[in-house]
């Protein structure tokens, strides 16, 4: 098989004549100098241009027969391209024809060197592209609308983010100034918001000057957006405009209306949006779309921070409002809390501030800031406002606010305040005041009549018997509160049979004391001989179940049998009772305890226990106030009592439950407090028989000292009798019974408002000191400190010794 | 601030020479000075760079407000001659370079020894009073004739030219390689270029200069280089034979003997 020859042109039926396809190719065809000048141009050139061999030829260069944008990319891109790489190709240029209409063409061209390199020649071909040039311009035109529509929307996207953000109508003014530049590349912007008053408009922020504030006041009554294409077409239109766009250089300007919604006749304008430009500018249909969407995205976006802001001041008074009630809740006292709202008040709300109430005969005032405005005047108001239950307002911004302090349709007084704040929140502040004001006078009110009836229910005369002393104290709280249910009753179940008892009911103020009342009297009904302290609380838990307000009340209930000598006591859920006996340790008595009253839970069964009491025994019932601190524990204020009630062993009984309560709660203490105090053996005799052994001696000392200091004997009288006492036994048993250790000593000892006489007798042999001088002087002591001593040795020795009360006189 | 990547600056000829400083024009790039600079070589250090945007510069330091005015690009020919700390500079700049270069000696005049001014114009728009060349509707046209010829412009070329500075043959094998840019900084370089108006910072320039003014320049035609040389103390104004805008590609020998015979 024969190659084929590709070496030669396929030969056709006609010879292609070279002349004729140069002059007809279906190109433009030119060639030119190096520095563009035409030597030879083809006739497919011409017929396309208009222009004849004549016109070009060594007269035009090839930049001539472009526009004058075009010569411009020629100089500064065409022609350094082609020098540099000796061809250039696919270069879109207009060729300005005979007739001047522009032909759009695609165009290469080609650098012919000579033999040294030098720039010989240009080829040129020009490619009728009037069709692919339209359809590139189509495309150019589209990738333009479709680049400044994608900016200007992205630039809308962020100023809309920007506009959610703000959070206040600053801020909304501030992002909306910054968006006419790179949406629309305007020169700035300035942003007016329509004031309180209708047709007020205050300028926020601004970029550009070149607007008037009365065009846009006009712009915002009108409600429509503005194109300004000229200063010109301002004149008569948009007052003061015309003169504003020429001194700030702006060819045209927009004013754009922020509205709420998207139609001018439902929609509010909060303000107007202006910017300009220095040429003159034609804005799209696009761009109008996206100027109106900027108008409505700023006016919600102000209305949103319009209604953010109102909500945030709302939050601000409420939070005010609730600190004041609170501030004020927090002094029960009237005129402690009167005084705390205007201190409230001043600065925060107003620079002067008065509450006056109408209580008690003078009336009460408080008074917080100055100046205080001028005294007459004021009273009027006062009494103006008073009289009609309404409220007076500062006229035009200045003055006094003064509104009466109204609860259930009563004046309680009024509230007058130099402010700047507004009515409604006012309106609320007087409401909430005169409700605190009202609910201290009350609370005052009640809780003095809740301490009147406590004092009366607790008032009731306590048994009188020469074998005991009770003493009982009430001990109310420093502070200001209401009434505790705490209590105490003392009473004789049978002549020889005392009940004792100490309690708290649960709650306070008025109900408490109500409650406390009729528990008491339960316990006084339902005591008998024959029941005792389990029986008591049994037929007490049943009483509570009918007394609701009892319920969970704790008491400690004790009984004395006052001819044995003994107590049975039981406790419901009480603190239990601290005993002190002569001559030992106080004790607490944890026997016999069981749940408080009508408890559901805890140990319910009642039980009793029984203790044998000495004679010169101090008992201690409480409630929980007296050893309760919230800096320490109840086991360590139980401990501290225990150890302070035995160093009051020797106290006198007057003054004995108060002077306790004082020491160990102080002045200063948060709750109520109630003691009963029960001394026992406080006969006017005392009798004791002890063995010969000086070791009695001291325990005989410590009873007599608990004896004597029961019956109020002075101090003096107390040390000098037993003194006395101590001498005379020591005296028996050393000289009675030469330290026999089974002789008896008997002391009788009794006390009377005069005197005290004590009587130390004993079966031994009286034997004279013969060589004990301390003895001898023991004697000498006892006539020293008694005012009358005698001696009988009829039957072993007595000696008789009395005192007179000296120190009582 | 490393001007040497940012600008591209290359740095020939004789090391210790006097810096002789050639800056490209509106629509090229360093390579434009190509057939100029060797004749130079010997006598003189020879600094070239391209403006950021142009060439091989580093494009993502392109902001958009700092080169809105000339004065941003002063500012990176006063920060190269400061970074290579250079001392009695030729400045050659040819076109709108020609402008920042005297904005340039006007700020830091103790850099500079001359000025070789190729194709000056402080403004090309013609105005009361003055002829520059141009009507504002002329530029908007060249706009277009930008954007016409940047459709060829496709995202998938660009990053081959601009992302491979250290393979300078990547870019090399295109065609109509020489002086592309991005499009969009194409066009604003344009506007600031045909935009500005520097007529009144002429007469504060001390350095001598030397005005080239070519035969039929469409962009910096005769009069234009006669009101520089006119506000210009101590300027020289020369005519040449060359044709058209770019005398250093047109007629380099003829631009060599100029520059040497003021030189």
């Amino acid at each position: 098989m024969r190659e084929r020859d590709v070496t030669q042109d396929l030969r056709v039926p006609w010879e292609e004549d070279p002349g004729e396809l140069y002059e007809h190719a279906p190109c433009g065809y030119l060639t030119t100098t190096p520095d563009g000048t035409i030597v030879k141009v083809n006739e497919t050139f011409l017929a396309w241009t208009g222009y004849t061999r004549e016109d070009l030829i060594g007269l035009r260069r090839f930049r001539d027969l472009l526009s004058s944008g075009g010569q411009i990319y020629h100089e500064t891109h065409y022609a350094p391209l082609l020098r540099m790489q000796n061809d250039v190709h696919e270069v879109a240029f207009d060729m300005v024809c005979a007739d001047g209409h522009r032909l759009p063409t695609l165009v290469n061209s080609v650098l012919g060197r000579d033999p040294d390199g030098l720039p010989r020649l240009i080829r040129t071909t020009i490619f009728n592209a009037t069709e692919r040039r339209g359809y590139e311009r189509e495309l150019l035109n589209a990738r333009r609308a479709a680049e400044d529509s994608e900016r200007r929307v992205r630039v809308l996207q962020e100023i809309v983010a920007e506009l959610a953000a703000a959070p206040t109508e600053t801020g909304v003014a501030e992002a909306l100034v910054r968006a006419p530049a790179p949406a629309f590349g305007a020169s700035g912007g300035s942003v007016w918001l329509t004031g309180a008053r209708p047709g007020e408009l205050v300028a926020v922020s601004a970029t550009d000057q070149g607007v008037s504030e009365a065009a846009a006041a006009e712009v915002a009554r009108r409600g429509d957006l503005h194109v300004v294409g000229a200063p010109e077409e301002a004149d008569g239109q948009l007052p003061g405009l015309a003169e504003a766009m020429r001194e700030a250089g702006r060819a045209t300007v927009v004013l754009l209306p922020l509205t709420t919604g998207p139609a001018a006749d439902d929609a509010d304008v909060r303000g107007v949006l202006a910017f300009g430009f220095a040429e003159p500018r034609r804005l799209s249909d696009s761009e109008l779309r996206v100027v109106r969407l900027l108008g409505q995205q700023g006016g919600q976006a102000l209305d949103r921070a319009r209604l953010y802001d109102a909500a945030r001041q709302r939050e601000e008074r409420a939070i005010l409002l609730a600190a004041t009630t609170r501030e004020m809740d927090e002094e029960p006292r009237l005129t402690a809390r009167a005084k705390r709202l205007v201190e409230r008040l001043v600065p925060d709300v107003a620079e002067w501030a008065s509450v006056r109430l109408q209580v008690g005969p003078a009336g009460l005032l408080a008074e917080s800031g100055g100046p205080a405005p001028d005294a007459d005047l004021l009273t009027a108001q006062i009494e103006e406002v008073t009289t009609a239950g309404e409220a007076l307002w500062p006229a035009a911004g200045s003055g006094n606010a003064v509104l009466p302090l109204v609860v259930r349709g009563r004046v309680l007084g009024t509230l007058a305040l130099r402010t700047g704040a507004e009515p409604g929140f006012l309106i609320d502040l007087a409401d909430r005041a005169a409700l605190a004001l009202e609910n201290a006078r009350l609370y005052e009110q009640e809780r003095a009549v809740a301490r009147t009836l406590q004092r009366s229910l607790l008032a009731g005369t306590l048994p009188q018997d020469s074998r005991f002393v009770v003493e009982t104290h009430y001990h109310a709280a420093a502070q200001d509160l209401e009434v505790g249910g705490d209590w105490f009753d003392a009473f004789m179940i049978t002549p020889d049979r005392l009940a004792i008892a100490v309690g708290d009911v649960v709650g306070r103020g008025i109900d408490a004391a109500a409650t406390m009342g009729q528990l008491r009297s339960a316990i006084r009904a339902v005591a008998s001989a024959d029941a005792g302290p389990a029986k008591v609380l049994k037929k007490l838990d049943r009483f509570v179940d009918r007394v609701i307000s009892a319920r969970m009340a704790t008491v400690a209930y004790c009984e004395v049998n006052l001819a044995s000598g003994t107590m049975t006591y039981a406790c419901a859920g009480h603190l239990p009772p601290l005993l002190h006996e002569p001559a030992t340790q106080a004790r607490y008595l944890m026997g016999a305890r069981s749940a408080p009253l009508g408890s559901r839970a805890g140990r319910r069964e009642r039980v009793e226990d029984k203790v044998k009491l000495a004679s010169g025994s101090r008992l201690l019932l409480y409630t929980d106030g007296l050893v309760e601190r919230r800096n320490r524990t109840i086991d360590r204020g139980l401990d501290l009592m225990a150890r302070e009630w035995a160093r009051r062993r020797d106290a006198p009984t007057t003054g004995l439950a108060s002077g306790f309560a004082d020491l160990m709660v102080g002045q200063e203490h948060a709750d109520d407090v109630c003691l009963l105090c029960l001394t026992l053996g406080t006969d006017d005799r005392m009798e004791r028989s002890i063995g010969a052994d000086p070791m009695q001696i001291a325990l005989l000392r410590k009873e007599m000292r608990a004896w004597l200091a029961s019956h109020q004997v002075d101090e003096e009288s107390i040390q000098g009798v037993l003194l006395a006492c101590s001498e005379a036994v020591a005296n028996a048993i050393e000289h009675g019974y030469r330290n026999d250790p089974f002789g008896q000593v008997e002391v009788s000892a009794t006390v009377s408002a005069e005197a005290v006489e004590v009587v130390v007798a004993d079966r031994g042999v009286w034997r004279p000191a013969r060589t004990d001088v301390a003895r001898g002087r023991g004697l000498q002591l006892i006539r020293q400190v008694m005012d009358h001593v005698s001696f009988d040795r009829s039957a072993g020795t007595v000696v008789t010794m009395r005192r007179t009360r000296k120190g009582d006189s | 601030m490393n001007t040497t990547e940012r600008n591209a600056v290359t740095v020939t000829g004789n090391p210790t020479g006097q810096p002789m400083m050639f800056v490209h024009g509106y629509g090229c790039d360093q390579n434009m000075w190509r057939y100029v600079t060797p004749a130079f070589a010997d006598e003189y250090k020879i600094v070239l760079f391209d403006h950021v945007g142009n060439g091989k510069s580093d494009l993502s330091q392109y902001d958009e407000k700092k080169y809105s005015t000339l004065n941003g690009y002063a500012d990176d020919v006063l920060e190269i001659i400061d970074e290579h700390d250079l001392r009695d500079v030729v400045f050659v700049g040819h076109s709108v370079s020609a402008m920042i270069g005297i904005l340039a000696a006007i700020r830091e005049p103790e850099r500079f020894a001359r000025l070789v001014l190729i194709g000056p114009s402080p403004r090309y728009i013609d105005d009361e009073g003055y002829v520059g060349g141009f009507q504002r509707s002329d530029l908007e046209e060249m706009l277009d004739a930008l954007d016409s010829n940047y459709l060829g412009w496709s995202a998938a070329m660009a990053p081959v030219i601009m992302g491979h500075p250290e393979r300078p043959e990547l870019g090399e094998e295109l065609k109509n390689s020489f002086c592309r840019t991005d499009p969009e900084i194409a066009r604003h370089f344009a506007r600031v270029t045909f935009l500005s108006d520097n007529r009144a910072d002429l007469p504060r320039l001390r350095t001598p200069a030397l005005v080239l003014q070519c035969t039929d320049d469409v962009i910096a035609p005769t009069p234009v280089g006669e009101y520089v040389h006119a506000q210009l103390s101590g300027s020289t104004l020369f005519y040449m034979n060359a044709t058209g805008h770019c005398p250093n590609l047109s007629a380099p020998d003829e631009t060599i003997a100029a520059i040497k015979a003021y030189l």
